[in-house]
């Protein structure tokens, strides 16, 4: 089982997390404190850590570096609501592997830590397989029963999103926010989204003859692997 | 108010002039005024003191020579006692008035110039022949004095001035040293530094000054520390709570047997969560841009800035079927921070995109200092400096309001100059910088 450690003092942010992640397959050790974070660091072997900077009792770079020292293939992620660009290199220098601004779509943290533990954990080929369809993360290739389907580079990552948090409604916000960034925000996006939603499902369904993407009463999208 | 006048005052410029300057002008006028002042009543007054006195001589001599009758006889001749300064002439009868002091001038014996003279004219019948009579006295010894304490008044005169210069001079960077000193810490005095140290002063009119100043930037330092933490404080702790709301709607949204009322009333607390957080983001940046100091030192090059954002939003271009046209000049540099030109750039662009109409045209323009925007869009109800304030969005609108007021802060903390001029529907975005020679640089 793929063991995560969450480092966060905010009790209701981190139980969000648990809640969301765990029925995901993983599990979650979590720490509320620096001290705590030491003890649980010495415990386990994680796949993945996700650090939160501002700590009542210590500094979250210290552990970051920490880690690095002692679990190498061990993933991190900063979560903080510094956002400047400094507060990310001095982040990433210490050791960090990707670095999120609070606040932040459950989705896409579920998505981060499958990237950075798909980076760490995995050399070479390693493939994501849902149902008939097997994607490439670094190609950018998606190919269903031996049949590559065309994908453009967003519909690429955006079935990857929704395959990532499989089983769960995406909003169309959360969707642009993936793809598109910060600089989405105050466009009229929700066509932009549906536009490419449209195009997906009619390549996946001109392979696969099935809806694979179910719309959720017009607020988002869910990808479901149960027929 | 009185600070601002005499900080005007203080500087020179534009006609201004120096405060011991000032006080100079004002100084030896008025000195300059009472001596000539002083001069002519001394004159006046010894000229008088020495007529009388020489009026007095010669009412004595008179008296002498009328109470010898002789004299009368022989006046005109030579040898006589008052020769020379007695004249007798016959006149046909005696006038009423019969005597009277005047000043004359006369050639007086051994000098050849005429010089001044006082005369007492009067009458007196000798031998019943009526005669007028006129004794008279050099003036010269009297004048040279008048003349020679002249001179010195107007000696003393110009050293006093002199004097006054000198002290001013001297004196004034001493006296106003202190004063000096406080306007060169003002000077030098910006927001950002704690309040001022000032050092005390003998003067107490400067110490008080001092200690005012100092008081007055204990305040604004004070001030601009409460504000500084306040906003970062809220910034930071806003986005807490706002990520627990978003997290949470984000876990709601996962529960099975929602209804779509249900589903929509979700969506809705995420949406208006995450539209919190980007104003917050975006209030928190304004703050900083007014606070922080970004160097001008910085090289941004605007292109790869602009053809990112293009290729971001190219989805948006394609949808609203924006025709754009770009001309980008390789290799155009604008001095100022990357991270602020980045904004700049990536705001300019979008509010280009997002306003555009459906079909409508954008040009990009990009050469040796100047940007230019141009994009199609409905008519302004206002004038464009209007639409550069906070929180000021059209009606359709989905962003904060915040892109233009950043625009225009970005530009006026870099030295970048931004002009935004609507013609029909076609809206123009000018950003100007001072191109660096780069012979020279």
């Amino acid at each position: 089982m793929i063991t995560l450690l969450i480092i966060e003092d905010e009790q209701s942010l981190m139980e969000s997390m648990v809640s969301y992640l765990e029925p995901g397959g993983y599990r979650c050790i979590t720490a509320g404190t620096y001290h705590e974070a030491m003890k649980a660091i010495d415990r386990y072997d994680y796949y993945c850590v996700l650090v939160d900077l501002n700590l009542p009792d210590g500094d979250g770079l210290k552990i970051i570096r920490l880690l690095k020292e002692n679990q190498a293939k061990c993933g991190i992620i900063v979560i903080s609501a510094r956002d400047t660009l400094n507060d990310r290199i001095l982040g990433l220098q210490t050791g960090a592997d990707d670095y999120l601004v609070k606040p932040f779509d459950l989705s896409e943290l579920n998505a981060r830590i499958q990237s950075v533990i798909r980076r760490t954990r995995y050399t070479g080929q390693n493939h994501i397989v849902f149902k008939q369809l097997v994607m490439d993360p670094e190609g950018k290739t998606a190919v269903l029963n031996g049949e590559q389907i065309e994908l453009t580079r967003k519909e690429f990552d955006m079935l990857m999103y929704l395959i990532t948090n499989k089983n769960r409604v995406i909003t169309k916000d959360a969707i642009a926010e993936h793809i598109w960034g910060d600089s989405i925000y105050g466009t009229d996006y929700t066509e932009m989204v549906y536009t490419h939603m449209k195009n997906l499902r009619r390549k996946l369904q001109a392979k696969t003859g099935t809806e694979w993407i179910q719309t959720v009463y017009g607020s988002g999208y869910r990808i479901t692997e149960d027929e | 108010m009185d600070s601002d006048r005499l900080w005007i005052r203080l500087s020179n410029y534009g006609g201004r002039m120096k405060l011991q300057t000032q006080s100079s002008i004002y100084l030896s006028s008025f000195s300059l005024v009472a001596f000539v002042f002083i001069g002519l009543v001394l004159y006046s007054l010894l000229r008088k003191l020495s007529n009388d006195e020489l009026d007095a001589i010669l009412r004595q001599e008179q008296a002498e020579v009328l109470s010898n009758p002789e004299l009368l006889l022989i006046a005109n001749q030579a040898g006589a006692p008052f020769f020379s300064r007695l004249i007798a002439n016959e006149v046909s009868k005696l006038p009423d008035d019969i005597e009277s002091f005047y000043d004359s001038t006369a050639v007086i014996k051994g000098s050849a110039e005429k010089s001044s003279i006082r005369c007492l004219k009067f009458y007196k019948s000798v031998q019943y022949q009526p005669v007028e009579f006129i004794l008279f006295k050099s003036k010269l010894p009297s004048e040279e004095l008048v003349q020679q304490i002249i001179l010195s008044i107007t000696l003393i005169a110009v050293l006093f001035l002199l004097g006054i210069f000198l002290l001013n001079k001297f004196a004034f960077r001493r006296i106003w040293r202190d004063f000096y000193d406080t306007v060169q810490a003002l000077k030098n005095y910006g927001p950002k530094q704690k309040a001022l140290r000032l050092p005390g002063s003998r003067i107490n009119e400067f110490r008080t000054l001092n200690e005012e100043i100092e008081k007055m930037t204990r305040r604004v330092s004070d001030t601009y520390d409460n504000l500084n933490n306040f906003t970062s404080h809220t910034t930071h702790e806003i986005q807490t709570p706002l990520a627990v709301i978003r997290l949470k709607s984000e876990l709601l949204m996962q529960t099975s047997d929602l209804s779509e009322e249900q589903l929509k009333l979700i969506e809705s607390i995420g949406d208006n969560s995450r539209h919190l957080s980007q104003l917050n983001r975006s209030l928190a940046l304004l703050f900083k841009i007014d606070h922080q100091h970004y160097s001008s030192d910085g090289i941004f090059l605007p292109a790869n800035g602009i053809l990112r954002q293009l290729d971001n939003l190219k989805e948006l271009i394609d949808i609203k079927e924006i025709k754009l046209s770009t001309q980008l000049q390789p290799g155009i540099t604008i001095p100022m921070d990357p991270s602020l030109g980045d904004i700049l750039v990536h705001n300019l662009v979008k509010n280009a995109i997002v306003h555009n109409k459906p079909g409508g045209t954008l040009n990009i323009i990009l050469k040796p200092g100047m940007l230019t925007v141009i994009n199609q869009g409905p008519a302004l109800l206002h004038p464009t400096e209007y639409y550069f304030s906070e929180f000021i969005k059209g009606p359709d609108s989905k962003g904060l309001g915040l892109g233009l007021s950043l625009i225009k802060k970005i530009c006026d903390v870099s030295g970048l100059i931004v002009k935004y001029t609507c013609t029909l529907d076609l809206h123009q975005f000018e950003v100007t910088w001072p191109e660096k020679n780069k012979k020279l640089g």
